[in-house]
């Protein structure tokens, strides 16, 4: 059997196709289906990758791109962000009145945002709203034949829908995390001083000495790897999605539920991973 | 010059092509007919690669194009310009923005694409618009302006995809005019997949038919629409199976 490095891109059923070679005893299953498909998005990582390396990428897109993940997305993200700093707050007051620890009440919510809840749910509410609109926009191309037609045209498909889209998540999902994250220490903030009556002063102070750089290098780390899954993800379904509009519909919804499990499932192991780089660091 | 040899395509368990071989020349003008599913389409995918075959090989001016990466076929494509059964217009681009597409890679000034842009548009009876939205076309137009953006950077061979398919006949009689044209004018190879009879007739001056996954009949477009043959009197003359 041939290696997977063997395999150029092929062209199958008129879309990029990227084949997986699975072992045998899996072929046609519902695991060796699954075994292929993570290939397929780690040939598309690859050549995505490579375009990158030869600069093939269409930059006036790449600008578009930015413009539509990032700037469309603030209203959804600043809504998130600031009400989940604001319920956070007030959760953890609730806790935390109980052993009159009020005064670190921020602290903790200044921590579980850097570390958690910013890039994670940002992320899964980007993952909803860019994700779909990428699989559904490159899944209607590929029904269309326009992809087909790029194709025609001497461009490949990777270096002009793949690349900007992969690039302007990467870049965008950091700023908008940052957003969530900052309007979500801010609410949490005013909700404990001025509804829970925590003293401003300790409650600020407290938040700045528990939540360091460290926390806000995982926030970081985070949102530019989901950006990564979120382009990945949507994009591969949109370029391999089937026929018609059921195939344009079923990759949207595959896009969004894939890449917010594939988020959740990261987002365990890049903690451990994360802790134990600032272990070593410290 | 392009040859297939020996080509087999199968989607699944169902077998599409099933041992076609055929020769085009440069500057000939080939029409290739056949029923609905029959194949025609897929073969003309495999011409420009965006197709890869499970059996049999595909030369372009002697390169073997069937064991290419995609990458390497991005060089190979640059001598074909394809016309789309539905246009493939990008919809989120202008007329111009469309027609202007292949021309971005070779580094024009904004005048000079701008010039051959409208040539095109002018070569394909389209002049003025370059504003358009895609959406504000017709049928016919699209179809134009999907051939004014395959023939923009000169390529040696051009394809088509059904040219005249869903069109009425007075615009399907403009389409295979323009076709003939651009082929006079340009000196290029013309490859038409259709299965309109008086199409084929008037822009090829060599027919293929393909007929249960082969080729059924490969001669001038007069000897065949003169054949006896029950198979290709069928087809010429439109008769459903009783």
């Amino acid at each position: 059997m041939k290696s997977l490095a063997a395999f150029p891109v092929l062209a199958m059923g008129g879309a990029i196709c990227y084949p997986g070679a699975t072992m045998n005893f899996l072929a046609g299953t519902w695991a060796g289906e699954w075994v292929a498909g993570l290939g397929r998005v780690a040939m598309l990582s690859r050549d995505a990758f490579l375009s990158l390396l030869t600069f093939k990428v269409a930059w006036r897109d790449l600008l578009y791109q930015i413009y539509f993940i990032g700037i469309k997305s603030q209203s959804v993200v600043l809504v998130t962000g600031g009400f989940t700093g604001m319920v956070l707050t007030a959760q953890t007051f609730f806790q935390f009145h109980k052993v009159k620890m009020d005064t670190a009440t921020l602290a903790v919510v200044g921590v579980s945002m850097c570390d958690e809840l910013g890039p994670v749910l940002t992320a899964l509410m980007v993952a909803g709203r860019v994700g779909a609109a990428l699989a559904a926009e490159l899944g209607t191309m590929r029904v269309t034949e326009q992809i087909d037609a790029l194709r025609t045209l001497a461009t490949h498909p990777v270096d002009y829908l793949v690349v900007p889209r992969l690039l302007a998540t990467t870049i965008a999902l950091p700023l908008l995390t940052v957003e969530s994250i900052a309007l979500g220490i801010v609410a949490g903030y005013w909700v404990g001083s001025s509804l829970l009556g925590i003293d401003p002063a300790y409650l600020w102070a407290n938040m700045l000495k528990y939540t360091t750089n460290i926390d806000i290098f995982f926030g970081l780390t985070k949102a530019f790897v989901y950006g990564g899954i979120i382009a990945l993800v949507g994009c591969y379904k949109g370029l391999t999605c089937g026929l018609g509009a059921e195939g344009v519909g079923r990759a949207t919804t595959e896009a969004v539920v894939y890449s917010s499990i594939a988020v959740l499932i990261t987002n365990f192991f890049l903690t451990l991973v994360l802790q134990r780089i600032a272990v070593m660091m410290l | 010059m392009i040859e297939v040899r020996e080509l087999t395509k199968r989607f699944g368990t169902q077998t599409i092509l099933d041992g076609v071989s055929f020769r085009i020349e440069a500057g000939e003008s080939v029409a290739i007919i056949g029923r609905s599913g029959g194949g025609k389409s897929v073969l003309l995918k495999h011409i420009i690669g965006l197709l890869q075959p499970d059996a049999g090989d595909v030369f372009v001016d002697g390169e073997n194009i069937t064991r290419m990466t995609e990458r390497q076929l991005l060089r190979v494509r640059e001598k074909f310009g394809m016309v789309f059964q539905g246009a493939a217009l990008f919809d989120s681009m202008t007329v111009a923005e469309n027609v202007a597409f292949p021309l971005r890679k070779r580094r024009y000034s904004a005048a000079e694409t701008e010039r051959r842009v409208g040539a095109a548009l002018e070569l394909v009876d389209l002049p003025g618009t370059q504003k358009k939205n895609p959406a504000e076309l017709s049928g016919g137009m699209r179809k134009r302006v999907g051939l004014a953006r395959a023939i923009v950077y000169e390529p040696q061979i051009l394809l088509y995809d059904e040219p005249t398919t869903g069109l009425d006949p007075i615009v399907s009689d403009s389409i295979d005019k323009l076709i003939i044209r651009v082929r006079d004018q340009l000196a290029v190879t013309s490859i038409v997949v259709t299965h309109d009879m008086r199409s084929a007739r008037r822009v090829g001056n060599h027919v293929i038919m393909l007929h249960d996954k082969k080729i059924y009949a490969n001669c001038t477009p007069e000897k065949l629409f003169a054949s006896a043959d029950p198979v290709v009197r069928q087809f010429v003359d439109g008769v459903a199976d009783e």
